[in-house]
């Protein structure tokens, strides 16, 4: 069973479903590989937490802070040392989040960003037709939006264009730069509704088609979707360019797998 | 669990390596009697202990066949030790034993610690976009399934379940680190 299969039977076990027989192989599994007890307890203690969230009428992350902030400092004197160990764990906590670590959005095994140097530019020679120009431009200024740090702006430009009939190969590039911006936002599913076409283009150079199977494959595999990851992955691996020797060690690592 | 290292740990009389080795399935042993036999954790810890002792000997004289197995050795092993304290036995009996004793799914809410819950919720503050978002909708609604989590965010049941598990991972690193 692969990851996500365990815990899906970590949720059935916490909902009691699974008959006897299962729940032993369950345990099995975490006496195996304690990672899996570690998500089960994980489950096990979020449901727990969210239940009593409800009974107090906690409704979002903020209100639970502050909820459990003040009943911290508010209990009663029975164990005060118990207190002294919690106020030194809480500013223990500060300062390692004050520090800027932040947990991974991205799987372990792919690209944590796309660079913005990945950004696809117009066609250096335009056409001559105004409206094609004119989306030239437009994909240039979209650039400018995303080098200046204005995602939201970027995306939207880009998306607004989609409707203004672009020619394949400025859709392609189109695509190509919201699937970058998606994929920094660890947006997964967006970047890949923009990345799938914009490799499916047959008119554009294979160095353009290899990227966007390769950041396909790396959104797929971000989202667990390993099948999905092994195609593209390996589409992009065929087209023999810049991205084949990380292309070639994702294979092999998603080979491993089960 | 690494057999082979705890073979050779054992053999050579390591007993650090051989704690090492053991450590994380020692104590998910003991969770396993509290949740599935409502054993207290005391009891647990004696339960395990004893089967460990018992173990010891069955690896040095290579009678366990299949070194995969030992995960469910060691299980059958620290329950037939939990039965124990019911009444008399010898484990030597333990492979001629049928009888099982009742299991109780509810009594895993046995295995809540009320310091990994505060953990925890220090944890869920930590969490960023999207992961965020879902953690909150947990909040309100416990009961929640991957399909309701689908279709209040407008994605896939099979993306919801991916979610699901991507949170539930960033949580538990991130317990473990502050644990």
């Amino acid at each position: 069973m692969n990851e996500i299969q365990i815990y899906k039977q970590i949720v059935r076990y916490i909902d009691g479903k699974l008959s006897h027989e299962e729940t032993e192989q369950l345990w099995e599994e975490f006496v195996k590989y304690p990672e899996y007890y570690k998500m089960f307890e994980t489950e096990l203690h979020l449901r727990d937490v969210a239940r009593e969230a409800k009974e107090k009428g906690i409704t979002s992350i903020n209100q639970m802070k502050r909820e459990y902030g003040r009943n911290e400092t508010e209990e009663p004197g029975f164990g005060r040392w118990i207190y002294a160990i919690a106020a030194t764990l809480i500013f223990a906590f500060g300062l390692y989040f004050l520090t800027g670590q932040e947990e991974s959005l991205t799987h372990p095994d792919t690209i944590a960003s796309i660079h913005l140097n990945e950004l696809t530019g117009a066609d250096i020679v335009r056409s001559d037709d105004a409206v094609t120009s004119n989306i030239d431009v437009e994909i240039n200024r979209g650039l400018a939006l995303a080098y200046a740090g204005d995602t939201e702006r970027a995306i939207s430009k880009f998306s607004t264009l989609l409707f203004d009939s672009p020619e394949p190969e400025q859709k392609a590039r189109i695509q190509m730069n919201l699937g970058i911006l998606y994929y920094n936002k660890a947006d997964f599913e967006n970047a890949i509704t923009h990345f799938e076409p914009a490799a499916q283009v047959e008119s554009m150079n294979r160095f353009f088609r290899e990227k966007a199977w390769w950041f396909l494959g790396n959104a797929y595999l971000n989202l667990e979707m390993l099948e999905e990851a092994r195609g593209a992955v390996f589409n992009a691996y065929q087209l023999d360019g810049r991205f084949q020797a990380p292309a070639e060690e994702m294979l092999d690592i998603l080979n491993g797998r089960p | 669990m690494d057999y082979t290292a705890l073979v050779d740990a054992i053999n050579s009389g390591d007993k650090k390596s051989v704690n090492e080795i053991c450590a994380d399935s020692l104590v998910i042993l003991k969770k396993y009697l509290v949740a599935n036999y409502g054993a207290t954790p005391h009891d647990a810890e004696d339960a395990v202990q004893q089967m460990f002792e018992y173990l010891i000997p069955k690896i040095q004289e290579n009678g366990i066949e299949k070194p995969g197995g030992l995960a469910k050795y060691m299980m059958k092993a620290t329950k037939h030790s939990y039965l124990n304290h019911l009444r008399d036995f010898e484990f030597d009996e333990m492979d001629r034993m049928t009888e099982e004793p009742k299991v109780d799914g509810s009594q895993i809410w046995n295995l809540i610690d009320e310091d990994r819950k505060s953990i925890l919720r220090k944890c869920i503050e930590t969490l960023k976009l999207h992961y965020r978002t879902l953690a909150e909708y947990i909040l309100q609604h416990p009961e929640a399934d991957a399909e309701d989590v689908a279709d209040n965010f407008e994605i896939s049941v099979a993306n919801a379940w991916t979610r699901k598990h991507r949170v539930i991972k960033q949580l538990s690193d991130c317990a473990e680190k502050n644990g």
